[in-house]
């Protein structure tokens, strides 16, 4: 089993849906070190296909992506 | 059921009618660099709701002339029949369905759920953007100004038992605690709280974890259990509009409420304006 920092925006949701994406680039900016891995929780699709394809663009590596019953978890790498 | 048509249409619906020239599909994001740009319903068309629903430096929304530019550009005729989906929980396209409406477009419905439920379910996704659009002459034959109220509107119906205002923002905005999402303090208002005699009923009660809207039955239950029944005049708002467009959809469209409308002015005029009364706690 890989080691990996466990982030979850499920809570941001509750509040306000809006900004996950600014959310995680400001966390990635802030707290990640290159070459380590995050599990990244969301609880709707449209976060989750969106932090899927925009890797290149916020500076990480998709490693897995998976749906659970009411989440979907995504494994980063940072680079 | 209500026996109504509602204009809301399931995405099994709308993906058998991909393609269908009767059919304009339009994505509306507040950020289509998440959302429409890296994937969207093929054949749809975009709206950049900051690019194309509002004016700036006025801060209004797009007059007559400028939706007629946008739909013509879009290759929009006045009795094509749009389904308006898009990112953030159809907010920002609830938000062009009020316009729509408002500029006299009737055939307009909303995709249930949005992109969360597109997407959850599986249906296809592509980056291609229509090309060869030809510019339609889009007139705006009707306008309809009743289903807006601006500052002063709602000034003057503070306390009046025939008006209900509901405030669909979060509690604690609602509150005072906090005077904008902690993600976006940049749009906080000078003051927290609501406007007198507000109801807090948060946009998100009205769907589903899917995006979805729920029941009819659970909608008239909802609102109806906090005094925000049909007979009255009903005025919607949010802190810039979008959320309240949401539930200005629930309740005029889904539940057939008369009288509804959206105060898009919303907190961020109210609370930053000079004299205008506010009410911090829970209120009611």
């Amino acid at each position: 089993m890989m080691e990996a920092r466990i982030v979850d925006f499920r809570k941001i949701e509750e509040k306000c849906n809006l900004p996950k994406i600014e959310a995680l680039q400001t966390y990635i900016l802030n707290n990640a070190r290159p070459g380590e891995t995050l599990e990244v929780i969301v609880g709707d699709a449209d976060t989750w296909y969106a932090f899927t394809q925009l890797g290149e663009t916020l500076g990480y590596k998709v490693l897995e992506s998976r749906k659970e019953e009411d989440k979907y978890t995504i494994m980063i790498k940072i680079e | 059921m209500t026996g109504r048509e509602l204009p809301l249409v399931e995405p099994e619906w709308l993906k058998e009618r991909l393609g269908s020239k009767d059919i304009k599909v339009i994505e509306v994001d507040y950020d289509p660099q998440t959302a429409y740009n890296i994937g969207h319903i093929p054949g749809a068309l975009l709206i950049d709701w900051k690019r194309d629903l509002n004016k700036y430096p006025e801060r209004d929304i797009v007059g007559p002339e400028e939706f007629e530019s946008l739909m013509s550009r879009l290759g929009i005729s006045n009795d094509d029949t749009v389904i308006l989906y898009g990112d953030y929980n159809n907010w920002f396209a609830a938000f062009a369905y009020w316009i729509f409406k408002m500029y006299g477009h009737d055939n307009v419905k909303l995709l249930n759920g949005g992109r969360i439920k597109w997407i959850e379910l599986g249906y296809p996704l592509v980056k291609e953007v229509p090309e060869n659009i030809s510019p339609s002459k889009y007139k705006i034959l009707k306008v309809d100004l009743t289903l807006r109220a601006f500052f002063l509107d709602v000034l003057k119906r503070l306390r009046d038992p025939g008006v209900v205002l509901v405030d669909v923002r979060s509690p604690d905005e609602f509150t005072g605690k906090i005077t904008a999402p902690p993600e976006y303090p940049n749009e906080a208002a000078q003051r927290g709280g609501h406007i007198p005699g507000a109801v807090n009923i948060p946009w998100a009660q009205a769907v589903n974890k899917d995006g979805t809207f729920k029941s009819i039955e659970e909608l008239k239950q909802l609102y109806e259990s906090k005094g925000v029944t049909p007979d009255k005049e009903v005025i919607v708002y949010c802190r810039i509009g979008e959320r309240a467009a949401h539930t200005f959809f629930v309740l005029k469209e889904l539940l057939g409420y008369p009288k509804v409308r959206v105060y898009d002015g919303s907190w961020s005029e109210w609370g930053n304006m000079v004299g205008a009364p506010i009410e911090t706690g829970e209120g009611g």
